[in-house]
């Protein structure tokens, strides 16, 4: 019988007296700010960027508000190109850069793959106090003339406007290391830290989205670098590489920026895919469809991504080899993501699907990463981006892979491992209404986007024409109905901590590998070394023991909250699987 | 409610040669979506339902099925083929501008548009072109990056200060617009206009005041019929007309002449000059209450009283004399002396 | 932090269950982090390659105004800088705690002749009035003929390239004199020296980018 000699579950303490979780183990503000434990690290940037995510999306709210009529509604268009610049400067790199890796990666990474920490524990904690290092000069920059030149910082406006771009671009700059550094710490970790038995094709795809991420990271983040330090010099010391009063090419900047930014919207849609990866399998109860294809997509995302930067470009003024050679890239770029896409759908085939609130995310992701993938298309084809580029389609676009697709991900993981990571459980009922405000709400705000982009409406406009205030207003409800959404969410978050039910160790049943530790873990992840002797989603292998300790997993288990004791049965015995040698006892000591 | 409210389609008509070919792309692209999405989306309903966790069943493990992943690893790539091959030629064909197109020189600045056509005539906020014959705009910026953009035709190209880009459209004939008795050519007649749009991200100019910089950067193309578009070329219309021919009578005057060429998207001056006592300020001095015969200071020291002379300088070489407390950022506009002459007269009305 | 077990030493942190295993992440992790210093570096080297292409001749002038012979004496100095630290490595490995500080102080006193000559060439640029964008305005003794328009591009590219790999050279100074520290306070031996090695390869790094920016910015 193959199973996870994993930390002893909650339900069955056995020689090692009762060990407080990591969330009790050193009592005091002053132990968390020191900390080295890589869970508590991973809770702090949590709650950094969901402050951050609820400070970029009152930018946001301000940007529809503004948006609601034509000519002056709330502001002047001075305030408005810095509300929508921060807007983005904020969500991209104080929230969505950060939100997976930095919070889910730090807690989930060593526990789903046996290990007690990562590599580099002081280098992790340090990696979180630039990130803090790096927010508080953004705030600075903000309250110093916030910057109004877009997120992107174009030359030559951004040398000439007397906003804050230096500041800004600084905070940028010092955020990257942060990035770059929890990359760093993230592949060392993988490399050398996984547990006996843990050979890489049998690693939990939300470890294989990690891995895509930090090589991403490690070598894409060191590009903007340099950009934003170029383009401080150019500001303060006047170069003369991108101004072209002073000889420069406004055009090289846009190349340099896009060099990074384009892999950096592959860190943001790989982790939330990689989450989807463990939402999908838990709620349907089967390992993922084509596994090792899945895998592999990450990596070939990761690698592909720097290829196709151009495609940001196609009207600046390349000559049109390159935009052939960036247009037929990009589409190369879009075979990963169906498949993906394909595999998941696949994996509910035959599956025993449930529809709490992570899996509505998941789901949700499908269907709303499936329409950015797909409206990616038109902007990859040449004649058809001439139209639509620097329009709003552009912005539909990247809010349905980022906000449906990443957001939605990282949401799903919030729900799906909150009571792992907090020992409590929120109430069902509220996270379902607050994912039917979230996902219409969504959906109202961006899809008349894609309207008012194809009829011409041009990005960051501060005023329009009359002709578009209809879709305008659709647009705008619906960011109001998914404001309320995120507050009715924080709400019962909120609610969880302070007065939540005390959560089994493995509520959803999970076969993965950070189940088989106690909810909340303790200190050092478990007590002796596990040995991975199945994998993580080999259902047909898994005991009922290590699946339900001891807690009710009829349909709609966790909302009806009975807990009694499950009569054991032999796990059904398993035919074809590929590398689930159930008598591979594999125990070396390094890989 | 506006009729308008809502669009009833997802693309504005075609109004170019080359527009309908791009809408053509983008419809197939479109389909191929909805099957794909309808596909997609239609395949996990089914399964949610049919494979809904029920007591006692439990789920198949996932086997191998490798032939099938490479099937649909590889059998989209025919579909993307074909739109990036598409989708390519057809851009080829739109960045190659014909060779009997005629040029005309567009010039972009913060925040408005200027045209010349080949035998000089310059234009500001909207260019008149010919319908049925193919037009090349030679484009470049005075300052920072802006972005050319006429959705009706579906071109698109960013205007770079320090190097020249074009692009080029055939405005189509349109017989459904019905322009009455053509036999004499008339300048002032249009066919039909088009809506340009700035479409990259310039900046803005301060306080709201119906111009904020890069969303209000429009400019109008005013499509005409070839002989009328000679004729255009020929007697371009008046700047003033003391005997009413071509302009509204009420509106003939010079300093109204003045008026028209001080607007946001003409010479641009309103973008940055209050003269209305009840607007907000703006990024340059107001020129209401008292502007004439007062007195500034500028910010090498000296004073100066606003005169004629003051004006005429200051809108030639708008950095020699600013007045203290302002940016020394008015650009140079290009100008006849006619045309300075009639805003001068209508700065004296203020 | 690192405190002794019964059956650990120090330096042999918790979540690894074996000291090899420890060297192999901490190694991994740096040339991770030299990987992404590459890349860091590789920015500016794209953007000499372009301008460079656009004004060839302001580059050639420019690059005449550099002093060869400082450029190539620094280029001395970091190279033997490289293998006092490969020494000091080496000299660690066999646990011989006097000769590894010998050689990590050889190597700092290298940086800072490095630095020392940087000084005196950049001090002769300011002087000339060599620098980039606004602030050119150059006033050459010697000058038989005016310099080229864009030079002014070429010497801020100059002195992003140069400025920047000094300002690692300090920061590599700063190491090497943590990790000299460290050594004197015996937290070094035959089995554990890896901060030692992971110093070392940052200090090769430092040098590797100098290779490369020497014969573009001085030699063609």
């Amino acid at each position: 019988m193959a199973t996870t000699t994993a930390a002893n579950p909650a339900a069955e303490p056995h020689g090692h007296a009762e060990e407080p979780s990591y969330i009790d183990a050193k009592p005091g503000f002053a132990s968390w700010l020191t900390t080295l434990d890589h869970k508590r690290i991973g809770v702090m940037y949590l709650a950094g960027i969901l402050t951050m995510f609820f400070v970029g999306g009152i930018m946001a709210i301000l940007v529809r508000t503004e948006l609601w009529g034509p000519g002056r509604t709330i502001m002047d268009p001075d305030t408005y190109n810095q509300v929508f610049t921060l807007h983005g400067a904020i969500m991209v790199f104080l929230f969505i850069i950060p939100s997976v890796p930095a919070a889910l990666g730090n807690i989930f990474l060593p526990l789903m793959i046996g290990a007690k920490d990562v590599s580099f524990p002081r280098l992790n904690l340090l990696s979180f106090y630039i990130y803090v290092f790096g927010a508080c000069f953004g705030v600075y920059s903000i309250v110093t003339n916030a910057v109004d030149t877009g997120w992107t910082f174009y030359t030559p406006y951004s040398t000439r406007t007397d906003t804050s771009v230096v500041t800004m671009t600084t905070a940028a700059f010092i955020l990257g290391f942060s990035s770059i550094l929890t990359g760093v710490n993230f592949i060392a970790t993988i490399h050398t830290l996984r547990a006996p038995g843990l050979h890489w094709k049998r690693l939990p795809l939300f470890v294989w989205g990690m891995y895509a991420t930090s090589i991403i990271q490690v070598l894409a983040t060191p590009v903007l670098a340099i950009t934003l330090f170029l383009l401080i010099m150019e500001n303060v010391l006047t170069l003369g590489i991108f101004n072209p009063q002073l000889g420069g090419d406004p055009v090289l900047f846009q190349h340099f920026f896009w060099f990074y930014s384009h892999p950096a919207v592959y860190i943001m849609i790989l982790p939330g895919m990689a989450v989807v990866n463990e939402i999908i399998a838990t709620f349907s109860r089967r390992k993922i469809f084509g596994y090792m294809f899945v895998a592999m997509s990450s990596v070939a995302l990761a690698l592909i991504g720097f290829l196709v930067w151009g495609h940001h470009m196609f009207v600046a003024g390349m000559s049109e080899y390159a935009t052939l050679v960036f247009s037929a890239l990009t589409f190369l770029v879009a075979i990963p993501s169906g498949v993906k896409v394909f595999n998941w759908t696949a994996t509910l085939y035959k599956g025993s699907i449930s529809f709490e609130s992570p899996m509505l995310y998941a789901l949700a992701f499908l269907v709303l990463f499936t329409i950015g993938g797909l409206t990616g298309l038109f902007l990859g084809t040449l004649a058809v981006d001439v139209h639509l580029h620097d329009t709003y389609f552009v912005v539909a676009h990247f809010h349905y892979v980022m906000v449906g697709g990443t957001v939605f991900g990282f949401l799903g993981g919030l729900h799906y491992w909150w009571p792992k990571i907090f020992g409590k459980l929120y109430d069902e009922t509220l996270a379902r209404i607050a994912f039917a405000l979230v996902f219409i709400g969504f959906n109202t705000t961006f899809f008349p986007q894609f309207l008012l982009g194809s009829h011409g409406m041009p990005r960051r406009y501060y005023d329009y024409l009359p002709h578009f205030q209809g879709l305008h207003q659709v647009s705008t409800i619906g960011a109001f109905t998914l404001f309320a959404g995120f507050l009715l969410m924080a709400f019962m978050f909120a609610q969880s901590l302070r007065s939540g039910r005390r959560s089994p160790r493995n509520p959803w049943g999970s076969a993965g590998y950070e189940w088989q530790t106690a909810s909340p873990p303790i200190e050092h992840n478990f007590h002796e070394q596990p040995v991975m002797e199945r994998g993580p989603y080999d259902y047909h292998l898994a005991t009922e023991a290590e699946l339900f300790a001891g807690y009710d997993h009829e349909p709609g288990g966790i909302a009806s909250g009975a807990v009694h004791a499950v009569g054991g049965h032999a796990a059904a015995a398993h035919d074809h699987e590929e590398g689930g040698s159930a008598d591979a006892k594999s125990r070396e000591e390094e890989e | 409610m506006d009729p308008n409210f809502l669009p009833s389609s997802q693309l504005p008509p075609a109004l170019s040669t080359w527009a309908s070919g791009v809408d053509d792309i983008f419809y197939f692209i479109f389909w191929v979506s909805v099957v794909f999405f309808v596909g997609i989306v239609g395949a996990m309903l089914f399964f949610m339902v049919k494979y809904r966790r029920r007591p006692g069943v439990k789920a198949e493990p996932t086997g191998h099925h490798n032939a099938l992943e490479l099937v649909w690893t590889f059998s989209p790539l025919i579909l993307l083929f074909v739109m990036f091959h598409w989708g390519y030629t057809h851009y080829i064909e739109g960045a190659i501008a014909p060779d009997d197109a005629i040029n005309i020189r567009v010039r972009a600045r913060q925040w408005a548009w200027s045209f010349e056509h080949a035998n000089g005539l310059p234009e500001d906020g909207v260019l008149h072109v010919p319908a049925g014959r193919p037009v090349r705009l030679i484009m470049s910026s005075e300052d920072v990056l802006h972005s050319f953009f006429i959705p009706d035709f579906r071109v698109k190209r960013d205007a770079v200060p320090g190097m020249f880009t074009s692009l080029w459209f055939n405005a189509l004939e349109r017989p459904d617009i019905d322009l009455g008795d053509v036999s004499t050519p008339d300048a002032s007649r249009e066919w039909y206009r088009a809506q340009v749009y700035c479409t990259e991200y310039c900046g803005a100019s301060g306080s709201w005041d119906r111009n904020s910089g890069h969303a209000t950067m429009y400019a109008e193309i005013v499509v005409q019929r070839p002989e009328d578009y000679e004729e255009f070329l020929r007697t371009p219309p008046p700047l003033y007309c003391p005997d009413g021919v071509g302009i509204a009578p009420d509106d003939c005057g010079m300093a109204d002449a003045g008026r028209r060429l001080f607007a946001a998207n003409q010479k641009g001056c309103a973008a940055c000059h209050q003269v209305d006592p009840a607007g907000p300020s703006l990024a340059g001095p107001n020129m209401h209450s008292g502007f004439w015969g007062r007195s500034e200071n500028l910010t090498s020291g000296e004073t100066v009283t606003i005169d004629e002379e003051y004006v005429r300088d200051s809108i030639r070489n708008p950095r020699a004399r600013v007045v203290a407390g302002y940016e020394p950022v008015m650009p140079s506009i290009r100008m006849s002396d006619a045309e300075l002459d009639a805003l001068v007269a209508y700065l004296q009305t203020l | 932090m690192a405190h002794a077990h019964a059956d650990r030493p120090a330096w042999h942190q918790h979540h690894f269950h074996s000291p090899l295993q420890q060297f192999e992440s901490a190694k991994l992790g740096m040339w991770l982090f030299l990987a992404q210093e590459v890349l860091f570096f590789s920015g500016l080297f794209v953007a000499y390659g372009v301008v460079r292409l656009g004004y060839p001749e302001a580059f050639a002038a420019g690059a005449a105004q550099l002093n060869v012979w400082m450029g190539g004496g620094n280029t001395l100095v970091l190279l033997f800088s490289s293998l006092t630290a490969a020494l000091a490595v080496r000299s660690a490995q066999l646990g011989e705690r006097k000769q590894t500080s010998m050689y990590l102080y050889v190597t700092i006193a290298c940086a800072f002749m490095f630095m020392f000559i940087k000084y005196f060439e950049y001090s002769e640029k300011f002087a000339h009035g060599l620098l980039p964008g606004e602030y050119w305005h150059p006033h050459l003794e010697h000058a038989t003929a005016l310099l080229p328009a864009h030079t002014h591009v070429f010497f801020g590219i100059y002195f992003m390239l140069t400025g920047l790999h000094g300002v690692h050279v300090l920061i590599g100074i700063g190491v090497l004199a943590w990790i000299a520290v460290r050594n004197n306070r015996g937290e070094f031996s035959k089995d554990y020296w890896t901060p030692v090695d992971l110093a070392a390869l940052y200090w090769h790094l430092v040098d590797l980018v100098w290779i490369f920016l020497f014969p573009l910015l001085y030699l063609i």
